[in-house]
């Protein structure tokens, strides 16, 4: 695994004319798109529109059907099999095993990329300090709220020194306070150099924290670039949205 | 630890925090084990007795002791063989679909594993309770009734043949496995508990019973066929997962 820290501006993801069907259904087409280090890109859409395709379409679990995804030159189907690029992910199901303690958890899935027990533990001290889950670790997950596991879910994602964070709406079913945390940290990360991608209906949000916001129905209708941040739901990225849908 | 064994160990210590299914398998054992065990201990005290045994025969007539006794073995023996295939085929049913439930399947598949390694890791997992159970229950209950007198003639069914051994440690593992693999194939490819429990019920607990059948009827042609069937058993393991795993390549990413 590469532990190479990113460049910032170095492109990580490459979308070119990219696409995915399902059957006839046409889910994505024509997608050309650059996600750089250090540059926290907001995908924001309405249901159906295809936005987790497209983060899956980074992530690799999903094959376009048209086009290339590419992660750090790396088609990003074949990602998994090199373990040498690690995309981070967080979605809006924590994605735990309930029986398992936190711990177990992490230690389970940080050593499917080759991580000791005592390197994980190692690595997530100061992330479960800085995320205070110092009491919630070594209770079983399932007995733990969903703030708690979407925590988890975090560090799971940032213990393996991401190249790329993935996002799909991991504030659907957390507290405003909660949710303010993990966007900081998601803040945190990209201006660490982190390229990072964010799928979220929450407009405030995604105008508070993004640097660049697109608007994905089937295709890219707009894409803004957020250079100061603005009051909730009066800012360009609101009326560009009420436009675009009409 | 190998990717394989990380799969494996994380999918029994899941079934460890289930103490009461594992209290559930044991028991079932235990139960037929002790009606078996009262059943044998009962003819061989009542075979001691000749007034007794001539007043049974009396009351029971048409009823060959010895015919009794050998459907009787041979039904104990059936049991002891089927447990552990029905036991893995349960286990393995839901393994890859509780993935699916729990919502762990795309970071299994962001993670460097292969899905021949992801079926390979959840069979063995889904193997390892019930095969301790297997080696501890039937392999007590067999050795200790093989001592009892009156089943002498069928002691190859008890423990005292090398066929007997070669079923217990070889034969009924390996035909587990192939069951679990068909299981863990079947996990994989439903989308819910339902059809998984409907597909692993309906055609592998069919299965096991027949293997079950056939690993004690096998005991009487000798070590060698019993070897051949824990062999064909296994290739048909391997087969089965390398397989899977290319039927599963495209949809699990689809999760």
């Amino acid at each position: 695994m590469s532990t190479r820290k990113n460049t910032k501006d170095e492109p990580i993801v490459v979308m070119e004319n990219a696409g995915r069907t399902f059957g006839q259904r046409i889910a994505l087409s024509g997608l050309n798109l650059t996600v750089s280090a250090g540059e926290l890109l907001g995908i924001v859409g309405p249901n159906g529109g295809g936005k987790s395709t497209l983060l899956l379409l980074m992530s690799g679990l999903l094959r376009p059907t048209e086009g290339t995804v590419r992660v750090c030159g790396i088609e990003a189907h074949a990602l998994s099999l090199t373990a040498s690029v690690h995309v981070g992910l967080v979605t809006a199901r924590p994605g735990l095993y309930p029986l398992l303690t936190g711990r177990e958890n992490l230690q389970h899935f940080a050593g499917l990329f080759g991580l000791s027990p005592r390197e994980v533990d190692e690595k997530a001290a100061p992330l479960i300090s800085a995320l205070e889950l110092t009491t919630g670790i070594d209770e079983r997950v399932g007995a733990l709220s969903t703030g708690m596991q979407q925590k988890l879910s975090l560090i799971r994602a940032l213990l393996l020194s991401p190249k790329l964070l993935l996002f799909d709406e991991p504030t659907a079913h957390l507290d405003p306070i909660v949710s303010r945390v993990l966007y900081a940290e998601l803040r945190k990360r990209a201006d660490s150099g982190l390229a990072c991608v964010l799928v979220t209906h929450d407009l405030p949000a995604a105008e508070a924290v993004c640097d660049r916001v697109v608007l994905v129905d089937g295709k890219i209708k707009r894409e803004l670039k957020l250079t100061d941040h603005r009051a909730p739901l009066t800012g360009p990225l609101f009326s560009a949205w009420r436009e675009a849908m009409r | 630890m190998n990717v394989f064994l990380r799969i494996a160990r994380t999918e029994v210590l899941e079934q460890r925090r289930q103490p009461w299914m594992i209290f559930i398998l044991a028991a079932n054992y235990a139960l037929w084990i002790a009606i078996f065990g009262v059943l044998f201990l009962g003819v061989d005290s009542v075979s001691s007795q000749p007034d007794t045994l001539a007043w049974l025969k009396h009351q029971l007539p048409g009823i060959e002791l010895d015919a009794f006794m050998r459907l009787a073995t041979s039904t104990f023996g059936s049991l002891s063989f089927t447990n552990l295939p029905w036991y893995v085929a349960i286990m393995s049913g839901t393994s890859v679909l509780h993935d699916r439930e729990c919502g762990t399947m795309p970071f299994l598949m962001l993670a460097p594993v292969t899905r021949g390694q992801l079926l390979a890791g959840k069979l063995a997992g889904a193997m390892c309770i019930p095969l301790v159970l297997h080696l501890v229950f039937v392999g007590t209950s067999s050795l200790l009734l093989g001592r009892v007198g009156s089943l002498a003639p069928f002691a190859d069914k008890f423990g005292s043949s090398p066929a007997w051994w070669v079923a217990f440690l070889l034969g009924a593992p390996a035909s587990a496995a192939f069951v679990g693999a068909l299981g863990t194939v079947i996990s994989a490819l439903s989308r819910d508990v339902r059809t998984s429990m409907q597909y692993t019920s309906f055609f592998i607990g069919l299965l096991s019973l027949g293997i079950g059948a056939a690993l004690v009827d096998g005991i009487s042609q000798g070590a060698l066929v019993q070897l051949a069937f824990a062999s064909g058993c296994l290739v048909a393991t391997v087969a089965t997962v390398f397989v899977g795993a290319r039927l599963i390549s495209k949809d699990v990413a689809a999760t």
